[in-house]
């Protein structure tokens, strides 16, 4: 190495707050995911929880999602962040005193929701559900995580940002805007606010919100994810490094309109609705782009598939992305979400995405990163690996599969007309015959649930228990940062 | 070249081949499954084994002469110097990182950047550090790679910042078009008023906004060229494009301002972003060919160590000095084994010189005191000094190079005709426009506009423009992966037209050097290794063309001692206690001890003579073997000539050695139009000769003989050891050394201009039904934009498909041009 | 849709943000030299363990590859001929060579 670098030896990557996020994703993994079996136990035995407000329906739906994206998603995207940025840019974190502020306030700010929530508190727009406070503190968290992430990236001693940094970058700066836009409001106590837009208008810029947290969040950053942990767990290179960069500019410009897709068939303009349309289907040619990249990742290492389960989490992650950015296009064309609107098949489209894409990949990048975090050489059990990864799929496949049935039968069901033009079917009717998909979806969540404590317990037992790695210097480990040549 | 060391591996090194005098790496990528190939400097051409002659100088040591010619460092007043470094051999990012740490841990180094694509360094110092360029360039060495001076450092700047505009502008170009494209498409889809008009108008500002940068920024090298060619009163491809896009713009301003009437920023940002593409893709594949072919050109600046100034009396102290600064008078030396930088008269010392280089003639000459030395032939036994008798510039070697440069500017030049074509065109398009808008303008004036823009952009000659450039990188692409390097891509053209070939002997028919072909053993029981063991064991020690050849045959020789090298004789020397001698049959045959002497008299011996070469071994007891030397053809010749025959091209050998040799291998060949001893001169005028009778001439050479030859033909191809200058000027370079390879060149470039014609008729046919179309109004210019977008993807999608098929059989050559003389 | 008078400006300034962002990618040459970029992921070690285990694939290989791809230098070299000379027949005979 060179022996002019005016570096004190002992400058060691900041490892610390990622092992804080790593764990606290696990954690929330589990709370998010057992308030959404919990859910879905309320929607087929509604009965369930009478009488106790606190975990009435209404409330505690907002505190799934909150749960599953923010808590459990962002806590995962944090720390991984951390952990990319620092090794690709062979620096560690600036300012690591307000990185440590990043994760104590994020999960200060994600008790909170978990406090507000239940209790009833609530802006009622969906994935922005948090009063006020809790959103001026999301607030400055988020500030100094741009700071944080941005600083590093500032000091650099690698020329080339890796691609991965670019997706954590556009993530952090657009949630930063979509937040502060959605929820201007104005106060009117402490716990209380009024939406700054009404209306339509509200609803416009909501779902312009919405959508583009869903493209910023959990497509964009997780993106990030998978271009780091993928070629690191096979060991080669992204397959086209161009295509990357290529897939990464194409999916932000063209996300950006993608919004009015949620609100077909609503009183927004009809050529709103349109525009939406047609982006949302334009969408899916960057996003394949995304998805043959990351496959052809392991092209001539296909058997690794057959042993390694860490890969097939990483590589199952990206057919689902596949398959539900093509779902989520094929269901932005008027015509299929006249069907579609409001039914379960919305539900089950969301959720090949988060538990198919988002949860798997967060899942398989987690597995990779936490040994090493611990200075271990592996995770403690591989056959629970292998045990989760074979739950959590077939509890994916019960999910989806029983809500594209509840929700085309859903669908036709409101839709159907008799011979005198009346309705065919009430409300109700067909309601109680979503009930055995219910059950069914159900089942599947709770075996995802299942998969997910399991790797909890795999993650709590490879940390006291598995074999430490013998080049790890400390426990936890302190890794020197790798320093090629400065000015490099 | 083992594995660098010091740096991370890379997928292996597969093999390593001596080819001609050049070393050659070809590493094939696993992941990729792609051969690329790596020049690496010629081979030494020293011995096997160093004799205590002068050992070659430190290859470094004439950068640090502090000369103008060094183009490609660039020092500034505050002591800093920046400097580009062409190099070679790296594979992967390990490589560029293993070299930037090798050069950053020198004392003094601000910076180090190393670039795989452009295979360039880029290292900014300081020289009061201590760290010399020759430093750095051993850094780089001890690395495990080749560094050579890059072009001048104002070439290398000026390129980068081309090439990053280049692509600024079209990002720019793209980002518009898309955002543009958004905002254009709620009026196309809205239906009656339901869209409120100021939000209309909000739509419009937003596009307006977009488009600014698109036309001011990307699109300013198209408007700025229109302006050029107006200036200049000529037609240039860019004009109607240029005065589409302004007029679109412009009229989509004012009906944005007024709030009424068609806007059409779409279609503006849509069109700069093709021309850009198309722009982009051109300079990459010239930007590529030209780094390719930049490894065949390096050359290490030499060093001349000079001993006396003209003009002085007394020699002063030996000095270090590049061959420009050598003035007529200057006495320098010269070891053995390096090239004479100019002509000269020997004023100390005797030697052999090979003047292969400018005559052909692979047998060296000898050359005592008060001799004349050439420029470019090379010193081959002793050290001598020389005293200079005509600068660098005006030697032998600087007077071939004016005859080369003289030929090649009077090179038939075939892009005036497309020029002339393309006025035409273009001139009719303009016009066409015009009448248009004026008809509409009395049909409903609110369409005249619309027409006329559509039309402009119709007729963009956007897929026009990408027909040639994306065949040619095709095709340049698929024949350098067979190891076929295209210098100039227009020369695809004239190859597919080829009707007589021009071939050298020396190095180009034959393998250029000298081979054992074979042995005759004079004493008996001696077995032929064995004699060739003892012959080689004193060969190594020479430089002889002959010695050389023989050495390569055995591999380590056997040790001997007390070699002594006879110029004009041989060598003599110890083998295991007994007195050896190699060379001449008077020289060997002295070496008999006179008691055997007589019963092996001289004439007897001389009748074992025939053409070829011949060296002679013997010992004091007697003659024991005769090796006799050949210059074979190469093993594909002959099928090459016959499959080139076959497709009706006319092949003849234009040869500077002997007559009677020329005749023998063309014989050999089967080639029955052969010349020898013809000079540079001559064999341009046989060039000229065919060029006159209307042939489309085809040169195939690698001496600086054939270099007027080779500039004056309609297309020359060197082999990949050919010399520097013949490969400087090549159209073509077989760096594979295969002649097979003329072949495969010449059904590539008959394909590319089958695939070019393919794209030009496809985009004329699409130009000719679109404008009608567009005339009668039924083409709206978003239309037409997107037809032009769907129809470049056409063009370049049949472009590639040069590089996937295989190669077809021979295709047959036209039939040569007749012209007013019969021939 | 009074609430578009806020996006899209909104957007456009955002567009702008985009392409000066782009624009210093351009400049600090983010993009040049793609083709090997995806390896800057792989440290040192990893690049060592993993340039041998190709080497190995590489070996493997080896023979294949020749086949297919032919060198330079693979024109053989003529067969030198050998011949006996008897000089004391020769020298009786007096015959031409």
């Amino acid at each position: 190495m060179s022996t002019q670098a005016a570096l004190p030896a002992t400058e060691v990557y900041n490892d610390k707050v990622v092992r804080q996020f790593t764990i606290m994703a696990v954690f929330w993994g589990v709370v998010g995911m057992g308030v959404g079996v919990l859910v879905a136990a309320q929607l087929a035995w509604p009965e369930l929880t009478n009488g106790i407000p606190w975990l009435a329906y209404g409330r505690i739906r907002p505190l799934h999602t909150n749960g599953v994206i923010f808590a459990f998603g962002v806590s995962a995207l944090i720390g991984t962040s951390y952990w990319v940025v620092q090794r690709t840019c062979h620096t560690t974190l600036f300012a690591p005193r307000l990185a440590a502020f990043t994760f104590w306030g994020w999960q200060l700010a994600m008790i909170g929701a978990v406090i507000t929530l239940p209790l009833g508190i609530t802006q009622s727009k969906e994935y922005a559900e948090l009063e006020w406070p809790l959103d001026i503190l999301i607030a400055v968290v988020w500030v100094a995580y741009a700071i944080v992430f941005f600083g590093t990236i500032a000091k650099r001693r690698v020329r080339h940002i890796y691609v991965a940094n670019w997706f954590y970058g556009a993530f952090i700066i657009a949630v930063a805007l979509l937040h502060i836009f959605n929820n201007l409001a104005v106060p009117a106590s402490l716990w209380k606010s009024y939406s700054l837009f009404a209306g339509v208008q509200d609803a416009m810029l909501q779902w312009w919100y919405g959508h583009n947290a869903v493209g910023f969040v959990l497509t964009t950053a997780f993106l990030g994810m998978m271009y780091y942990f993928i070629p690191k767990q096979v060991e080669r290179p992204i397959w086209s490094y161009r295509l990357s960069i290529v897939h990464f500019w194409a999916l932000i410009f063209t996300y950006m309109w993608a919004g009015p897709h949620h609100l077909h068939y609503t009183a927004l303009p009809d050529w709103v609705q349109s525009i939406g349309m047609v982006f949302s289907i334009i969408l899916l040619a960057p996003s394949w782009g995304g998805m043959i990249n990351g496959i052809m990742t392991i092209s001539g290492q296909w058997h690794k598939l057959i042993t390694d389960p860490v890969l097939r989490f990483l590589i199952v992650a990206v057919s689902f992305y596949g398959m539900a950015t093509f779902e989520g296009s094929m269901m932005s064309i008027k015509t299929v979400n006249a069907l579609s609107h409001y039914t379960d098949w919305t539900v089950g489209h969301v959720h090949s995405g988060a538990l198919g894409w988002v949860g798997f990949i967060t899942i398989g990048s987690l597995y990779w990163i936490i040994p090493r975090l611990f200075g271990k050489t592996r995770m403690y059990s591989h056959r629970a690996i292998e045990l989760h990864f074979w739950i959590a799929t077939i509890g994916i496949v019960f999910y989806i599969a029983s809500m594209w049935m509840a929700g085309v039968m859903q669908g036709l069901m409101w839709r159907s007309i008799d011979a005198d033009g009346m309705l065919a079917y009430s409300f109700v009717e067909a309601l109680a015959a979503t009930f055995p998909y219910y059950v069914v979806r159900f089942v599947g969540g709770a075996m995802y649930l299942t998969g997910m404590v399991l790797m909890a317990w795999n993650t709590i037992m490879t940390v006291r228990f598995a074999d430490t790695d013998p080049r790890a210097v400390n426990h936890p480990p302190v890794v020197p940062v790798l320093q090629p040549a400065p000015n490099t | 070249m083992s594995m660098p060391p010091g740096a991370a591996p890379c997928p292996a090194r597969l093999h390593q081949a001596v080819a001609g005098g050049l070393r050659l790496h070809l590493l094939t990528c696993v992941k990729t499954r792609v051969a690329k190939w790596f020049m690496i400097s010629p081979m030494s051409t020293r011995a096997a084994s160093p004799p205590a002659a002068a050992t070659v100088s430190d290859p470094y040591a004439a950068l640090d002469v502090a000369a103008a010619d060094h183009g490609f460092i660039v020092s500034h007043p505050d002591g800093r110097r920046e400097a580009w470094i062409a190099v070679e051999g790296m594979v992967c990012a390990a490589c560029s990182q293993a070299i930037e740490s090798a050069v950053n841990a020198l004392p003094g180094v601000d910076r180090a950047r190393v670039s795989l694509m452009t295979k360039r360094a880029h290292v900014t110092w300081q020289e009061a550090a201590g760290t010399r360029i020759s430093d750095i360039f051993r850094a780089i060495r001890q690395a495990g790679y080749q560094a050579f001076p890059a072009d001048s450092a104002e070439f290398e700047i000026a390129r980068k910042r081309a090439s990053r505009m280049l692509l600024w502008r079209l990002l720019v170009a793209a980002c518009a078009m898309m955002q543009v494209m958004s905002y254009a498409f709620p009026e196309y889809i809205m239906t009656g008023d339901e869209i409120s008009p100021d939000v209309v108008q909000l739509l419009r500002w937003a596009q307006w906004m977009i488009t600014i940068p698109a036309m001011l920024f990307s699109a300013w090298p198209i408007l700025a060229n229109a302006v050029r060619a107006v200036v200049a009163r000529r037609m240039a491809m860019d004009l109607p494009a240029a005065i589409g896009l302004v007029l679109a713009f412009v009229a989509s301003s004012i009906a944005t301002f007024e709030g009424k009437g068609y806007v059409w920023f779409d279609s503006v940002t849509m069109f700069v972003f093709f021309l850009l593409l198309a722009r982009w893709l051109e300079a990459r594949a010239r930007d590529r060919a030209l780094l390719q072919l930049e490894s065949l050109q390096r050359q290490m600046p030499t060093g001349i160590t000079r001993l006396q100034r003209a003009g002085q009396a007394a020699p002063t102290a030996p000095e270090l000095v590049s061959p420009s600064q050598l003035v007529p008078g200057d006495v320098v030396r010269i070891p053995a084994g390096e090239v004479f930088p100019a002509d000269g008269t020997l004023v100390r010392g005797h030697t052999q010189v090979d003047e292969a280089v400018l005559t052909g003639e692979s047998m060296p000459v000898t050359r005592s005191l008060g001799a004349e030395v050439r420029a470019g032939s090379r010193n081959l036994v002793n050290e001598v000094d020389i005293r200079v008798e005509r600068s660098a510039a005006e030697s032998t070697l600087g007077q071939i190079r004016h005859l080369i440069d003289a030929a090649a500017a009077t090179r038939p030049d075939w892009m005036h005709t497309a020029d002339r074509w393309a006025s035409v065109f273009l001139g009719a398009v303009l016009a066409g426009a015009a009448l248009a808008w004026l008809t509409w303008h009395f049909i409903d004036p609110s369409r005249a506009l619309g027409v006329a823009i559509a039309i402009l952009i119709v007729t963009c000659p956007c897929a026009l423009s990408l027909a040639t450039p994306s065949a040619m990188l095709a095709a340049t692409a698929a024949l350098a992966r067979r190891g076929i390097w295209l210098r100039t891509p227009g020369a695809l053209e004239r190859l597919a037209h080829v009707n007589r070939l021009g071939i050298d002997k020396t190095g180009t028919l034959t393998r250029g050097s000298p081979t054992l072909v074979g042995v005759e053993i004079l004493r008996p029981g001696l077995e032929a290794s064995e004699v060739l063991n003892l012959a080689a064991a004193l060969a190594a020690w020479s430089r002889h063309p002959l010695s050389r050849a023989l050495a390569a045959q055995i591999t380590p020789p056997l040790p001997a001692d007390h070699v002594e090298e006879i110029p004009g004789c041989g060598l003599q020397g110890e083998i295991r206690g007994r007195h050896w001698r190699l060379g001449s049959l008077d020289f060997v045959h002295e070496g008999i001890d006179p008691q055997h002497r007589a019963q092996y008299p001289i004439d007897a011996l001389m009748q074992l003579h025939d053409d070829c070469p011949a060296t002679w071994l013997a010992d004091s007891e007697g003659p024991v073997a005769r090796l006799a030397f050949d210059d074979p053809l190469r093993a594909d010749a002959v099928s090459t000539i016959q499959s080139l025959h076959a497709a009706g091209i006319r092949v003849a050998l234009l040869s500077g050695d002997a007559p009677p040799v020329v005749q023998r291998i063309a014989r050999q060949a089967g080639l029955e139009d052969a010349h020898g001893g013809l000079s540079p001169q001559q064999k341009l005028d046989a060039v000229k000769k065919w060029q006159a009778a209307g042939e489309t001439v085809m040169m195939v050479g690698d001496g600086i003989n054939d270099g007027p030859a080779l500039a004056g033909a309609d297309i020359s191809v060197s082999l990949g050891d050919a010399t520097p200058l013949a490969r400087a000027h090549a159209d073509v370079i077989l760096a594979s050394g295969h002649l097979a390879d003329l072949s495969t060149t010449r059904n590539m470039a008959l394909r590319a201009v089958l695939t070019m014609r393919q794209n030009l008729g496809w985009a004329l046919a699409y130009n000719i039904v679109s404008i009608p179309l567009a005339m009668v109004g039924y083409m709206p210019p978003w239309a037409a934009g997107l037809g032009m977008a769907l129809s470049s993807m056409l063009v370049i999608g049949n472009s590639l498909r040069l590089v996937r098929e295989p190669y077809p059989q021979v295709l047959p050559a036209r039939t040569p041009v007749r012209s007013a003389v019969a021939t | 849709m009074d609430i578009l008078f806020l996006l899209i400006p909104l957007s456009v300034i955002l567009v702008m943000i985009i392409v000066a962002m782009l624009a210093w990618a351009v400049h600090t040459e983010q993009f040049d030299d793609l083709e090997h970029q995806g390896e800057l992921i792989f440290e040192e070690e990893e690049l060592a363990e993993r340039a041998d285990k190709l080497r190995a694939e590489a070996a493997r290989k080896q023979a294949e590859q020749q086949e297919s791809l032919s060198l330079g230098d693979a024109d053989p070299p003529p067969a030198v001929a050998v011949t006996r000379v008897d000089l004391r027949q020769r020298k009786v005979n007096d015959s031409t060579a």
